[in-house]
C-alpha cells in the first residue's frame, strides 16, 4: 500500500457561519511556547508562535510565496521562517527576509488582532478593529502564582455552535432539569443593566446578567450543611460579551469562584468550550482545601452534563419554542445576532 | 485537553421517490426502557415505549430548544427531553414543561402513525395517515399452525423499489440465481390500488446429481404479493407450501436501506420432515440474497430506458409503485389509481 492510500480521511473543515465578532481562544497559553503551533480557527488554518518578546501572535498558516504551511516552520531571530523557501516574516505579517533577493513590501500574512490574558490568547474575529478587550482575570494568569488545586483548566470538544455554548449561561430552567439542582425555589435572572444599543447603532459591547436561586435541598443541601457550603442564596454574576463571559459565583455574597468562559470556534459543527476558573479561598487547612475541591467538582461535572446534549443537538441552532424562561435566552440570541452583523460590516 | 474533533452532523438525504408505505422504524426489541434514535426515509425519529404498551415513533428533537430526546427518559407514561425536563405523551402532546406556570399551548412533538407487529415497530412514512394498512402475515400471528422460523437483515445501497422490484424480474433468475428452466409470470386478480399480486411458476426444474435422487421438481411457484413499502412471499412445491417469507424495508437515506424480515416454514410430516427443507430453504435463501446484493452494491438507480418484453414485470411493478411515489396526496393516489387499473 503506498503511503498516500494509509493517510486517514481529512474531516471536512467548513467555515463557521453566524459567529459574532469578538475575542475568541485561539489556544491556551500554555500551549503556546517558542515553536510555532497549528491552529485552526473559523475553519482557517492559522500559526500561533511568540515573537522575541514572548508576546503571542495568531497568523494565517499559508504562505503566501508558494502555499506551505507556516506551522512546519520554525521562529528564527524574532520572525517566522517558512520552511519552504525561507521567507520569512515578521509579528506583523510582514515579508522581511527572502534568500537572495530583496523581499517585497506588498507580501504580507493576515494577522489576527491577539491579547494574552486570563491563562488564554485570544484572536479577534471580525472584519474590524477590536471594540473591546477580552476578560482579564489575573487570577487565572499563567504567571499568577497559586496553589494548583484552586485554579483548573477545562476544553471540551462538542459540536455545538459558540451561540449555543454562551447561550446556556442564560437559561436558568435548564440548571434544574440538567444539572439536577434541588433548590428551595425557582432559578430567577435579572439584568443590572437592560441592555442597549449606542446611539450611532452598534451592539452595546456586554449582556451582563444575575442568575439566582435559593438554598439547596434534599440529599445535596445535607451536604452541603455539613460542609458549611449551603447559603441563603447563589448568585451568579455574568459580565457577557458576545463571544465569552467572566462569571462570578456568590454564596450570599461570598464570592466562592471566578471564572472564564471561552470558546474556540475550530470549525462549522466543532467548537471547543474552555473554562478557567479560580477558586477563591474558602476557609483554612483541610476544610479549605475540601471546599476548593467541591467547588471544582462542582464546575467540572455541570460542564460535562451539557456536553451529551450539546453534542446531539438539532443541527442548525433553529430557534425553538420560546416560553417566559427562555425570556434571558431570547434577549441573548438577539443581542448576539447584532454582533454577528457586526463582524461583515466594512 | 480532549480536544478530539466532535463528527459533523450527517447531513441525511432522503431517499428518493420513496413509496409512502409502512417502514420498519427498528425491532421490537431494540426498544426497551431507553428511547432509541432511528432514521427512516432519511428522517431523525425517536421510538420510545411506555411501560408495556405500543412503542411510539416521534420526531427526534424536542420543539422546545432542540435537545436530542433519545438522552430523555420516561416518566409517568410520558417522556421527558433531557434538556428542560417537559414531557410527551404518546400522542406527542406536551404534558408538563417545569418552571412555566401553564402548558404552551398547540406544543407537541411530532408522531409518526405507527404499528408493533411481527417483532418490528412500523411507522408510515410519506403522509399524515396512514392510505393502507400494515402487513398482515398470520403465520406469525398466535395460534398460527406449527412451523419452524427464522429472521434475516442485511444492508444494501439499493433503494427500497429496487428490492421490491426483485421478484418481478423474470430474467434476473436464470442469470444470478442460475434457474436453468422456463418462468412464466403470470398476473394474480387479487391487484388492488396497494397491492401487486403475481405467481412465478417454473415447471420440471432439473436438480443437480446428488439431489435428483432424493427428491424431484416438478413444479415449483412463487407467489408474491407485494405493497409499494413491503411483500409477503409464499413458495411452492409440488402444490404444497414450503416457506412463507415477509420482506421489510429500513430505508435509511439515499443509498442506504436495510431489509428484514421473517421466513416461515410449515412443519409437515413426511420422509424429509421439516428440518432438511428448513435448512435447504434458508441456505437457498441465503446464496439467493447474496447473489442479489452482490449486484445491489453497484447497481445505478435509473429506469432503464432499454427493455425487452421480458421486462414486463419489473415496468408493471415500477408504474405501480409511481403511484406511491412522489407528492400526490391520497386521494390524488386513488383518483389516478382508478383510472389505469
Amino acid at each position: 500500500m503506498t503511503r498516500a492510500m494509509t493517510m486517514a480521511e481529512p474531516a471536512p473543515v467548513r467555515p463557521v457561519t453566524n459567529l459574532a465578532a469578538g475575542w475568541y481562544a485561539a489556544t491556551a497559553s500554555t500551549n503556546l511556547r517558542r515553536t510555532p503551533e497549528r491552529i485552526t480557527l473559523f475553519g482557517e488554518t492559522f500559526v500561533g508562535w511568540r515573537d522575541r518578546h514572548g508576546r503571542a501572535r495568531v497568523q494565517s498558516a499559508v504562505c503566501p510565496h508558494m502555499g506551505a504551511a507556516l506551522h512546519g516552520g520554525r521562529v528564527v531571530d524574532g520572525t517566522i521562517e517558512c520552511p519552504f523557501h525561507r521567507w520569512r516574516f515578521d509579528p506583523d505579517g510582514r515579508c522581511v527576509v527572502v534568500p537572495g533577493r530583496r523581499p517585497s513590501a506588498r507580501v504580507a500574512l493576515r494577522v489576527l488582532p491577539t491579547r494574552e490574558c486570563s491563562g488564554y490568547v485570544w484572536a479577534w474575529f471580525g472584519s474590524g478593529e477590536p471594540t473591546h478587550e477580552p476578560p482579564d482575570v489575573p487570577a487565572l494568569d499563567r504567571r499568577t502564582r497559586r496553589p494548583r488545586l484552586r485554579r483548573f483548566r477545562l476544553a471540551d470538544a462538542t459540536r455545538a455552535t459558540p451561540r449555543r455554548i454562551l447561550e446556556n449561561t442564560y437559561d436558568p430552567d435548564h440548571l434544574i432539569a440538567l444539572h439536577g439542582l434541588t433548590v428551595a425555589g425557582d432559578a430567577r435572572i435579572t439584568f443590572p443593566d437592560a441592555p442597549h444599543g449606542d446611539r450611532d447603532g452598534a451592539p452595546p459591547e456586554r449582556f451582563d446578567a444575575m442568575l439566582t436561586w435559593p438554598a439547596y435541598r434534599g440529599g445535596l443541601g445535607t451536604v452541603s450543611d455539613v460542609l458549611g457550603l449551603n447559603a441563603g442564596e447563589f448568585t451568579l454574576r455574568v459580565r457577557g460579551w458576545a463571544s465569552c463571559q467572566q462569571i462570578e459565583y456568590f454564596a450570599d455574597r461570598r464570592r466562592l469562584y471566578e471564572m472564564v468562559l471561552a470558546v474556540t470556534p475550530v470549525c462549522e459543527h466543532h467548537s471547543i468550550q474552555h473554562i478557567a476558573a479560580a477558586v477563591d479561598p474558602d476557609g483554612r487547612g483541610v476544610m479549605g482545601r475540601l471546599r476548593a475541591l467541591v467547588h471544582r467538582a462542582e464546575v467540572q461535572v455541570a460542564a460535562r452534563q451539557d456536553l451529551p446534549i450539546f453534542d446531539t443537538l438539532q443541527p442548525g441552532d433553529r430557534h425553538g419554542i420560546y416560553v417566559p424562561g427562555d425570556e434571558a435566552l431570547r434577549n441573548f440570541r438577539r443581542f448576539y445576532q447584532r454582533w454577528v452583523d457586526t463582524a461583515h460590516r466594512d | 485537553m480532549s480536544v478530539v474533533p466532535a463528527a459533523p452532523p450527517r447531513n441525511r438525504t432522503l431517499p428518493r421517490d420513496l413509496a409512502r408505505g409502512w417502514y420498519v422504524a427498528t425491532t421490537s426489541a431494540g426498544v426497551r426502557r431507553r428511547p432509541r434514535p432511528v432514521v427512516v426515509a432519511g428522517r431523525e425519529l425517536v421510538v420510545w415505549r411506555a411501560g408495556a404498551g405500543d412503542a411510539v415513533v416521534m420526531d427526534r428533537f424536542c420543539p422546545h430548544q432542540g435537545a436530542a430526546l433519545e438522552l430523555g427518559t420516561i416518566v409517568d407514561g410520558a417522556l421527558r427531553c433531557p434538556f428542560h425536563h417537559w414531557r410527551f405523551d404518546t400522542g406527542g402532546s406536551c404534558v408538563a414543561a417545569p418552571s412555566t406556570r401553564r402548558i404552551p399551548a398547540g406544543v407537541s412533538a411530532v408522531v409518526h402513525p405507527s404499528r408493533e407487529l411481527y417483532g418490528y415497530v412500523w411507522v408510515w412514512i410519506g403522509s399524515a395517515e396512514p392510505e393502507y394498512p400494515p402487513p398482515d402475515f398470520p403465520h406469525l400471528e398466535p395460534g398460527a399452525p406449527a412451523h419452524r422460523r427464522y429472521s434475516f437483515q442485511q444492508y444494501t445501497s439499493a433503494s427500497a423499489r429496487r428490492i421490491l422490484e426483485n421478484g418481478f424480474d423474470v430474467p434476473h433468475f436464470p442469470v444470478v440465481h442460475g434457474i436453468a428452466a422456463d418462468l412464466q409470470l403470470d398476473w394474480s386478480p387479487w391487484c388492488d390500488e396497494h397491492t401487486l399480486a403475481a405467481r412465478l411458476t417454473v415447471e420440471s426444474l432439473p436438480l443437480p446429481s446428488p439431489l435428483d435422487r432424493v427428491m424431484s421438481i416438478r413444479w415449483l411457484c412463487l407467489n408474491l404479493r407485494s405493497t409499494p413499502s413491503y411483500q409477503t412471499l409464499t413458495f411452492e412445491l409440488n402444490g404444497t407450501p414450503v416457506a412463507h417469507e415477509l420482506l421489510a424495508l429500513t430505508p435509511s437515506e439515499q443509498g442506504a436501506t436495510t431489509l428484514r424480515g421473517w421466513t416461515v416454514v410449515p412443519r409437515s410430516p413426511g420422509l424429509l420432515g421439516t428440518a432438511a427443507v428448513f435448512w435447504g430453504y434458508r441456505l437457498q435463501h441465503w446464496l439467493g440474497t447474496r447473489s442479489d446484493l452482490r449486484i445491489y452494491r453497484d447497481v445505478e438507480e435509473t429506469d432503464g430506458s432499454v427493455n425487452t418484453a421480458d421486462d414486463a414485470g419489473v415496468l408493471r411493478f415500477r408504474q405501480f409503485y409511481r403511484r406511491w411515489s412522489g407528492h400526490g396526496g391520497h386521494q390524488d393516489t386513488a383518483k389516478r389509481a382508478r383510472g389505469t387499473v
